[in-house]
């Protein structure tokens, strides 16, 4: 697949909201470049649902001084075969920046999803926070890899990773690489990655309070996609 | 080091399809096992080094003597031990009669071991403690019918280096139903300079059984690079259980390249404890096969990097493959003066293995801005059913402990050490009493070079 040369974006306004779809004209591969200047906060949405081929999708982020930027994308019912490879760069490069990412998606039939995620921490007391949440049906596979990285002589930096994926079939697989690479000592670098199916306690505690099982199994795992 | 290096026998230096045939022919080796040997140097030759992992390249694999035999005991004396090596003994409060046990002046030697013992109550039952050399002469057919079968010397490329010139290492075999309430100990040591130790560890625990494993290790400090490449395989049949326990403290000019797998069967229950203080490179990675329904799998680890060419790469793997299997890997690094320490791991529940769980925690503490702490988990999943729990953390030392603590009358560096051995205890927890003293006087050294 041919790279896609990448468009780029400077936001210096505060509080802006921007659905990523007007700027990426709809299309299912794009290359992304988002700035950030000092002092502004921007909250990014995105949901993809119109992807029907194979997909390559590039994401650039970078906050400046005390700036915030929020992403939030969701993937859902997309087309039955088709793979879509996200990659998300969060760049922090002046002090007090924060960006904060969260990735829901829901895959099924034969779908396959890429995400690799970069938190690259350059300067003092940055926070970055990324949340990856996969619910996998089917022979739907995941693959996600996730790296967190603190330069050398940083100070105050605090860095979050977690990748939760519940798996709703015996054929659906998943694979995650959550990664630090810490090169300062004052640091907080955390990373969890958690499989599971649906908790059996809670399911059995909603059956009692009578809705039906295959409700609140729904009701379950709508909740942990919106959490 | 002053004492004049004699050595009855050694191959030279280098590696060559003659140095495998002269090992093979001074041992009187079975012609299979030539044969063996020969396979494994030939895919040593035809593979590359890993492109992986820390910087191999200071270790010229054409610089190393890859056998040596020493048979005069006891040559040297304490005098001859290094001024560090002494200190270091003060400072662990090791008695004198096993200081000299420990530096070498006792019964342990370098590629082979000399020294075994076993009680004649073990004898009775039928249990084997013998060297991996003497073992493959006396009990052929149990040998032929495990070697290799953990660990094939396909598998990667320094176990096919051990393969190839493996001597020396432990050879345990403990019948059905048979559970020792006492350690299985033995020191490995590397004696020579410019010598690899090739140890080739082989246990097998028939059903029913239990045992303990310590393997200790200490070597004096030398210039040349030193290679250290052992291959340990454990086979736990069903309702067995085996604990492996080690810590490593070679000098700081040794490559601990090594491979360490076991394969447990039903209801198995395998432990590694694992500490790795010393050495420049280590790469090390205790793999735990989950073959059998419902066996476990404990893999408890500690590394230690604190200088700036010392890189701490170890971890752990759990490979599921049947249903109702568990696993924990829980490892704690530290890394000070420029030190790198890294968790790499894998964890791997394959589709079959249905019902499984895993739960993973690796902790680092960075000591000083020059160091770094570095995690690359694999996690791989393939059914509903099983669940799985990674965590990871990476910090300094909290300020407001040390704060504390000073507040309560200890020097900053005393709180300092205090809160290190808090931070491992979970790891010294698990080790035998005179292991877990030696280990928190260690620290206290370290940390004092670190800080003092």
């Amino acid at each position: 697949m041919k790279t896609i040369k990448q468009q780029s974006l400077l936001i210096d306004q505060d509080n802006q909201t921007i659905m990523l779809h007007d700027l990426t004209q709809q299309k299912n591969s794009y290359n992304l470049g988002i700035t950030v200047s000092a002092h502004c906060s921007v909250t990014l949405n995105e949901t993809v649902d119109s992807v029907n081929h194979d997909a390559v999708q590039t994401l650039e982020l970078c906050a400046h001084e005390k700036s915030t930027i929020t992403y939030v994308c969701r993937l859902k019912s997309l087309a039955d075969k088709f793979s879509l490879q996200k990659h998300i760069k969060a760049r922090m490069l002046g002090p007090n920046a924060k960006i904060s990412i969260f990735v829901y998606s829901h895959g099924k039939a034969d779908q396959a999803i890429t995400f690799t995620i970069e938190q690259e921490h350059t300067t003092d007391t940055c926070s970055s926070n990324v949340t990856v949440k996969t619910l996998l049906e089917d022979n739907a596979t995941i693959d996600c890899s996730g790296i967190i990285k603190v330069a050398p002589q940083t100070k105050g930096n605090c860095a979050t990773l977690t990748i939760k994926t519940i798996m709703l079939s015996d054929t659906a697989s998943a694979s995650t690489k959550p990664q630090l690479e810490i090169l300062s000592d004052d640091v907080s670098c955390k990373h969890g990655a958690t499989f599971e199916s649906i908790n059996p306690v809670a399911l059995f505690y909603l059956q009692s309070r009578g809705i039906p099982c295959h409700s609140a199994q729904n009701m379950l795992l709508k909740a942990f996609l919106n959490k | 080091m002053t004492t004049k290096q004699d050595y009855t026998y050694s191959t030279g230096l280098g590696l060559s399809v003659e140095v495998v045939c002269e090992i093979s022919a001074h041992k009187q080796e079975p012609l299979w096992m030539l044969e063996h040997r020969l396979k494994a140097l030939d895919y040593f030759l035809k593979q590359p080094m890993p492109a992986w992992g820390p910087n191999l390249s200071a270790l010229n694999m054409n610089d190393i003597h890859y056998y040596i035999k020493k048979v005069k005991k006891a040559q040297r004396s304490w005098e001859d031990v290094p001024e560090q090596i002494h200190s270091t003994f003060e400072h662990l409060g090791v008695p004198q009669s096993e200081r000299a046990y420990l530096a070498g002046l006792g019964a342990q030697y370098e590629s082979e071991m000399v020294y075994h013992n076993l009680k004649d109550e073990w004898k009775k039952h039928g249990i084997i403690f013998l060297d991996t050399d003497s073992a493959l002469k006396e009990y052929p057919d149990l040998f032929k019918e495990y070697f290799g079968t953990v660990v094939p010397y396909q598998d990667n490329v320094f176990a096919a280096l051990n393969t190839a010139v493996w001597s020396g290492g432990s050879f345990i075999y403990i019948p059905k139903g048979i559970q020792l309430d006492q350690a299985l100990q033995t020191y490995f040591r590397i004696d020579a300079e410019r010598m690899g130790q090739f140890e080739r560890t082989l246990i097998i625990v028939e059903d029913d059984a239990a045992v303990h494993y310590i393997e200790g290790c200490t070597a004096p400090l030398y210039k040349t690079t030193s290679l250290h490449s052992a291959v340990v395989e454990i086979i736990a049949k069903p309702r067995s259980r085996v604990r492996y326990s080690t810590i490593q403290n070679w000098s700081k000019n040794v490559f601990n390249l090594v491979t360490k797998r076991a394969i447990a069967q039903e209801n198995a229950v395998v432990e590694w404890v694992d500490g790795n203080i010393g050495s420049c490179i280590t790469m090390k990675y205790p793999c735990v096969v989950l073959k059998g329904a419902g066996a476990k799998a404990e893999i408890i680890s500690v590394a230690m990097a604190s200088s700036a060419e010392q890189v701490q790469d170890s971890g752990g793997k759990a490979i599921h493959l049947a249903p109702h299997t568990s696993s924990r890997i829980l490892s704690k690094s530290l890394s000070s003066h420029g030190g790198r320490a890294s968790y790499r791991g894998v964890v791997h529940i394959a589709k079959q293995a249905h019902h499984s769980k895993s739960f993973v925690q690796c902790d680092a503490l960075i000591l000083d801005a020059q160091s770094r702490s570095d995690t690359y988990p694999l996690i791989d999943v393939h059914n509903q059913s099983s669940s799985v729990a990674h965590e990871a953390s990476v910090s300094k030392m909290n300020d407001d402990q040390i704060f504390y603590a000073m507040s309560r009358g200890l020097r900053k560096q005393q709180a300092q050490t205090m809160i290190v051995n808090g931070f491992i205890d979970p790891f010294v927890k698990e080790l035998p009493m005179e292991f877990a003293v030696e280990m928190n006087r260690l620290i206290d050294l370290e940390m004092e070079q670190s800080i003092g």
